[in-house]
Formats: structure tokens, C-alpha cells, sequence
């Protein structure tokens, strides 16, 4: 009972001297109100790729295929554009990645298509180069142009296998091929549990998550050059050595504590926040081992230059090889060695959490190893 | 003079390590992505992303539908689609082995034609999609298009031979209209006239990002240089001060030292990064006829800017740990407004002004004009430096005269 105590006593006081600090603090608040700033921009209209969409003909096939591309809900976001010289420019600008342009005569060009005629295509798609987002937006073009190329086919056989009349009036052929109007999305996100989302977070907060990972694992690493500091100065040399090999791992967890709790915060107002108890265990999983790797960290460096040195390094290869804004396969066996890409796939997947405990157990073994710059 | 001499001394003795920690990175940033890079282009060794399908096998339309999720140009390279039940499916999923799958109703079809909506169920872990699995997401959604108006098509040719019954064979028109549908569904990319106007004037994706992770790292380099910047001491200052070294001098003395490490590291690294992506990396072709000595001005102009805010934030929060995590909610905040890790096409139009009007949009805007050709953007480094140098100068004084 006495050395709970005594541990909650040093605890508050390793606390307190990081907040007696009002920069600390205001940082701390500073990590909801960025996130929530974020959420807040990610709610406005955006899209991976923009389209300028030029519908330059009466033709209804045409005002039909734009107008389904102006009101889908989609990555592709179109934005339509007066004249076809205007789009053009966007392009070449890089105000937009693409330019779809319906001109007259699209009509005749899908008349051809099915017929299995040559044909100089529907729509004109100009791009400056080539990448997986435009592949996505020219199919998602392909899909609101296919409706009209399906009625066309279907008009076509009717004709020529069927025996209809070609005069016959357009209302025999849409009696038969009703074009349902779906205001019902046809897919839905859904929970692993069957649970429909009913939103989704926008792909721009998709990041915040791991770059909160990343603020505390430069706590921990912070909180390491401190400790460095503390054994300079012998701040804790009245206490006897065996007490005095914990004390730096307390110092870390000290200072991670209250920017976990800031992380929390910071998730539930970027509306990240999955299942509550069980992101609080993660989270609290989490700290645990970036205490640990910190600490393996600070035995290894041995002196507060080489760790400073190390920390942007640290950081730009944890932004890399950890799921932080990417997800590169080819790089995962690297990304093992860091404790975000653990937290980050632990969300969503409890293999990835019992690999953060293992991870954990086993950095704070081999911290527990190593012997301080002392001999200690 | 003699002050950022002085200083400079106290920064040289950070340098080798900092130079060798720098030139490590860069090794391994560009061994990484010349690794990439070679992958990518090698569809042998690509790793796709593996996504599930849960469907009835038995009918035709869903197994065209995959089939045409697999041709699509945008799905062929990046995702591997695996039919399977929906028990494996969801153990797969919760055990990281696939990123998501999806569940087809068995009459998500009829449904359709009854103007209901049975809707396709896509599975992900908890936690956001991320922006592939939503690619996956927008490709299934658009082959469920397909598949509902190609039904359309062959329910409506059957309702017609049943209400107009010939001599003609029913089964074998119906064959044909498949037929028809198949080799419309497959050459649907014929519908559209690609015309590709190349990227002069303005840079391509790979030198986008090159200039971006450029940007991004001179935000993170300031870190490093905590240790410096903690150990100063108010009462060395204060006897400057006393001694006629005011708070501009101090300041002038001190950053010089600092912006002197930093050109030098950011130098190495900017030579050994264009030699090996150019070496290696063929998808970055504004590199190919660079020389590595091209980008010197405009990478010490990016550094003194970025390097100006960075000591003028250590002059907020010199202390660890809140100097350390103040540079770097400034380096991910700003980098990420700027568009340092997404394009900033990717952000709604508000946040594409406030990431442009920061020092780090003006530094990425800079260096992506110096690469492209096109230039300018100097004079908003120089007048960022100005500013910043003078609030710390301000803030150095106002702490040395209590």
C-alpha cells in the first residue's frame, strides 16, 4: 500500500512538472480543436479527382450522362464548365485533372458503338498523365454513359432479332426497359457486426488517426531527451539505483497520459471514435509500448544529441512504413518495427492487438536488458 | 560575429551525427522508392489488395459483374477480388488478411427490376476506409450499375417475345443479346476519345510528391534540433544584453548558426536524393535532364523560411517537451494543409486557400515551380523569413527585459 503510494505521489509530481508549463497544456488542447477543424473542412465538397464536364449539345443522351455525373456522390467530383476551350485550359492548368466533353453528334456515336461500327467515342477525355484515380474516373464516366449504350443495344436488338418495327415510336421500346431512377443508394458501408454506417468518415480525417499515433510516440521520445536531461543535472540521485532504473519509464508514461487524453478527445471530434471502452484499452495498449520502445530507444542513443538527431528520421520513416496517409505492402516488414503500425491495424482487427502486446512485452524486455550509460 | 561564431561552434558539434542521420534517410527514402517505383512497373511482382465478394455463384449476372470488376483498368492492378463464403470472408477481415469485402444480396437483381433496393452490404474493419478501400467501394458500386441495366436489358427482351410471340427461337435471341452485352460491357472503354496533353508547365504526380516529402522533411528537421535549442540560457542573454548584444543581434547570431546546419544537411541530401532517384526512379522525368546544382537556390530559400519559423516557434517553447511537440503539431498540421502528403487537389476549396496562404503551401509552391520550370514564389520565402525573424527578435526582447 505504501509503495502504491509512494509510486502515485511520484507520478503526480512527474506529471505536474510537465503542466506546470502553459505551453504543454495549450498544446494539448490544441490536438481536438486541429482535429475537429479538420473534421469540420473535411464535411465540404471535395473529391480525389475534379472533372471539368462540358455537355455541349442538346442531345438528350448526353444532358442525361452529364447530369448523372453532376449529381453522383462519388471520389470523381465534376464541376461543369461553359465551353470546351475552358475545360481545356483547367486541364492544362492542373485546376483539373480531367476534361469529359459531350459534343454533338454523341448520339450518332453510340448508334455506331452498338452496332459494332467504328466510332470515335461519346465522350472526349482529355488528361495530362495517367494514374489509378483517373483509371477510377474514366469508368465511373464508362458507368453513367453505360445506361444510355444499354438502351441503345437493347433498342438495336429489338430491331434486328426481334422483329419491332425501326419507326416504332420510343414509348414501345421504354415500355420494356424501364430505366429506374435509384435515389436508394445501391451500396452501403457496413459494420463487421452487420450494422449499416450510417456515415462515413470523409477520406480526410482517414489520417488524423495516425498522425495523433505519431504525437505520442514523439511524447514518448520528448520525454526521453527530459530524462536524458534529468540524468545530467542527477535530478533523482537521492533515490537508490534499483528504484532509479523504473524512473524514467515513469517519466514517460507521466508524459503520455495526459496527451492520450488529449488524443482521445481529439478522436471523438474528428468523429473517429469506434467502440469507446475498447479504443481507451488500445489507447492505453498503445502508450504502454511506445513507453516501452522509448525506453529500448533511450538505452540504445545513450546521449540527447544522437536521440535528437534520430527523432526526425524516426518520424518521416514512421510516416512512410506506417498505415498513417498509405498503406505500401512492400514496405510492411519495415513497418513491424514501429508500434503505430500495430495501434493503427489494431482498430479494426484484434490479431494486430494481441501483436502490440507481444510487441510490447518484448520491447520492454529488451529495454529491461540493456544496462544504463552507468553500468546500472 | 564573434556570437555566431560562437553559436556556430555549439552547432557544428550536432552536425556528423545530424548529416549522417540525414544522409541515411535520404538513402533510404530514395532506396524506397526506386524500390517502389520498379515494383510498380513490374505487374509480375505487383501485391494487389485483396478485397472478398460474397455472391451467388450460380448466377450469370453476378459472375459477369465480377468478371467485369476484374477487367476494369482501375481494380486489374490494384485489387484481387476472391469469391468466398461469408463466414471466411469476415474471419479474413478481422484477421487483416483482406481490406474489405462485399456481400451481394442472392436477388439483388430482381429486386432491382421491382424498383426495390436490396443494397450491396461493403464490410470494412472499424475504423475509417481508407482512400483504396473506397476506390474498391466506387468500382463495385459501378459494376452494380452495369449488371442492373444489363438485366434490365434481358428481362425487358423476354417480357416482349412473351407478349409477342413469332416463330423465332426465343432462347437463341436471348443468347445473342448476352453475347451483345458481354462485348459492350468489355469494350465500354471504346465509348470514350482518350486524348492525353502531357504535364508541361506544371508538375506530374511522382515530382508533386517528391517536392511535397521535400517540404514535409525540412518541417520535421527542426525537431532534431531540440537539443540546441533547449539548453540555452536566459542569463547568457541578459549578459549579452547588459554588454550592448541586444535581442536582434542574439537572434541574428543564433539563427545564422542554425540556418548554416541546416543548408548544409538539406544540401547533402538534395544531391544524394536527385542522383539516386535519377538513377533509379524513371517515373520522375523533370529529373532527368536536371542537374542536382539546379535546385540549390530554391532549397536554401525553402530552409531559411521553414528554418525562420521553426526558430521563432523554439522561441515560444524552447523547453522539451513542449518545444518538440509544438514543432510537431506545426510540421503535421501545416504539412498536411499544404498538401505535403494528399495533393492539395484532393481538399475542398477552403482548405486549399488556408494551405496556400501558409509558410509550408508557399515553400511546396516555391520548389514545385523551381522543378517544373516555371519559378517564382522567392519573394514570399524572403518576406515569411523577415517575419518570423522579427517576432523572435520581439520575443527575445520581451523576455530579456522581463
Amino acid at each position: 500500500m505504501k509503495t502504491i503510494r509512494r509510486l502515485a505521489l511520484w507520478a503526480a509530481l512527474l506529471t505536474k512538472r510537465l503542466l506546470r508549463r502553459p505551453v504543454f497544456p495549450i498544446l494539448l488542447l490544441c490536438a481536438p480543436l486541429l482535429s475537429g477543424a479538420m473534421a469540420i473542412a473535411a464535411r465540404q465538397e471535395s473529391g480525389v479527382i475534379t472533372v471539368a464536364l462540358v455537355c455541349d449539345t442538346d442531345e438528350p443522351e448526353a444532358q442525361r450522362s452529364a447530369e448523372r455525373l453532376l449529381r453522383a456522390d462519388s471520389l470523381v467530383r465534376c464541376t461543369a464548365y461553359e465551353t470546351e476551350d475552358d475545360a481545356r485550359a483547367a486541364v492544362e492548368s492542373g485546376d483539373a485533372d480531367a476534361a469529359w466533353i459531350f459534343r454533338d453528334g454523341a448520339a450518332e456515336e453510340l448508334e455506331r458503338f452498338v452496332s459494332g461500327r467504328r466510332t470515335r467515342g461519346m465522350v472526349t477525355v482529355v488528361e495530362r498523365e495517367d494514374n489509378v484515380y483517373l483509371l477510377l474516373a474514366r469508368e465511373l464516366l464508362a458507368a453513367a454513359v453505360y445506361p444510355e449504350a444499354s438502351h441503345a443495344l437493347f433498342r438495336d436488338h429489338l430491331i434486328r432479332a426481334l422483329g419491332v418495327p425501326e419507326d416504332a415510336g420510343d414509348e414501345v421500346f421504354a415500355q420494356y426497359y424501364s430505366v429506374q431512377v435509384m435515389e436508394q443508394p445501391i451500396i452501403v458501408f457496413s459494420t463487421t457486426n452487420g450494422a449499416v454506417r450510417e456515415s462515413v468518415p470523409g477520406y480526410l480525417v482517414t489520417p488524423v488517426r495516425g498522425l495523433l499515433a505519431l504525437l505520442l510516440m514523439l511524447t514518448g521520445l520528448a520525454s526521453c531527451l527530459y530524462a536524458y536531461r534529468d540524468a545530467e543535472r542527477g535530478a533523482f540521485l537521492r533515490l537508490g539505483a534499483p528504484r532509479r532504473r523504473f524512473l524514467p519509464l515513469l517519466s514517460h508514461l507521466c508524459a503520455l497520459v495526459p496527451v492520450a487524453l488529449a488524443v482521445y478527445g481529439a478522436l471523438c471530434a474528428a468523429g473517429l471514435l469506434t467502440a469507446p471502452l475498447r479504443e481507451a484499452g488500445l489507447l492505453l495498449l498503445y502508450c504502454l509500448s511506445v513507453a516501452a520502445f522509448c525506453e529500448l530507444l533511450r538505452k540504445l542513443c545513450r546521449s540527447e544529441t544522437r536521440l535528437g538527431a534520430l527523432i526526425p528520421v524516426l518520424l518521416a520513416a514512421m510516416l512512410t512504413l506506417c498505415p498513417v496517409f498509405w498503406e505500401i505492402e512492400a514496405l510492411a516488414p519495415a513497418g513491424r518495427l514501429f508500434p503505430p503500425y500495430y495501434y493503427l491495424y489494431g482498430v479494426g482487427s484484434a490479431r494486430y492487438v494481441r501483436a502490440l502486446a507481444l510487441y510490447t512485452a518484448a520491447a520492454a524486455a529488451l529495454a529491461a536488458a540493456l544496462p544504463e550509460r552507468d553500468g546500472s | 560575429m564573434r556570437y555566431l561564431l560562437a553559436q556556430g561552434k555549439r552547432a557544428l558539434r550536432l552536425l556528423p551525427r545530424t548529416l549522417a542521420v540525414t544522409l541515411l534517410l535520404t538513402l533510404a527514402a530514395s532506396v524506397a522508392g526506386a524500390a517502389i517505383s520498379v515494383r510498380r512497373a513490374s505487374d509480375a511482382s505487383r501485391q494487389r489488395v485483396p478485397v472478398g465478394v460474397v455472391a451467388d455463384e450460380a448466377n450469370p449476372y453476378i459472375i459477369m459483374g465480377i468478371h467485369a470488376l476484374e477487367t476494369f483498368d482501375a481494380a486489374r492492378d490494384e485489387f484481387e477480388f476472391l469469391i468466398m463464403e461469408e463466414p471466411e470472408a469476415l474471419a479474413q477481415l478481422r484477421a487483416g488478411k483482406l481490406r474489405a469485402y462485399l456481400v451481394i444480396p442472392d436477388d439483388f437483381l430482381e429486386a432491382m427490376y421491382t424498383d426495390d433496393v436490396h443494397p450491396i452490404r461493403f464490410i470494412t474493419p472499424d475504423g475509417a476506409p481508407g482512400l483504396e478501400t473506397r476506390l474498391a467501394a466506387e468500382l463495385a458500386g459501378a459494376v452494380a450499375r452495369l449488371m442492373t441495366e444489363t438485366q434490365n436489358a434481358q428481362y425487358g427482351a423476354i417480357h416482349y417475345v412473351m407478349d409477342h410471340p413469332s416463330d423465332m427461337n426465343p432462347y437463341l435471341a436471348d443468347d445473342e443479346l448476352i453475347d451483345r452485352y458481354f462485348t459492350l460491357v468489355l469494350g465500354r472503354d471504346k465509348l470514350l476519345r482518350l486524348e492525353t496533353v502531357g504535364v508541361s508547365g506544371t508538375l506530374g504526380y511522382a515530382a508533386y510528391y517528391l517536392c511535397g516529402f521535400t517540404v514535409a522533411l525540412a518541417l520535421l528537421w527542426g525537431i532534431g534540433a531540440s537539443p540546441l535549442f533547449s539548453r540555452r540560457s536566459d542569463e547568457l542573454g541578459l549578459l549579452l544584453r547588459a554588454r550592448g548584444f541586444g535581442a536582434v543581434r542574439q537572434v541574428a547570431g543564433e539563427f545564422g548558426a542554425y540556418y548554416a546546419l541546416t543548408l548544409l544537411g538539406a544540401l547533402c541530401a538534395g544531391t544524394a536524393a536527385v542522383l539516386l532517384l535519377r538513377r533509379f526512379a524513371a517515373n520522375i522525368p523533370e529529373l532527368r535532364y536536371l542537374s542536382p546544382f539546379a535546385l540549390f537556390p530554391a532549397l536554401a530559400l525553402t530552409v531559411l523560411a521553414l528554418g525562420a519559423m521553426q526558430f521563432f516557434l523554439y522561441e515560444l517553447a524552447p523547453e522539451n517537451p513542449g518545444g518538440v511537440l509544438l514543432q510537431f503539431l506545426n510540421a503535421a498540421a501545416q504539412g498536411y494543409a499544404a498538401g505535403c502528403f494528399y495533393p492539395r487537389s484532393f481538399f475542398p476549396e477552403g482548405l486549399r486557400t488556408l494551405g496556400g496562404c501558409l509558410p509550408a503551401g508557399a515553400a511546396l509552391r516555391y520548389l514545385s515551380g523551381a522543378v517544373s520550370g516555371s519559378g517564382g514564389g522567392g519573394l514570399a520565402m524572403l518576406g515569411w523569413t523577415a517575419a518570423f525573424l522579427a517576432l523572435a527578435a520581439a520575443l527575445r526582447q520581451r523576455r530579456l527585459t522581463g
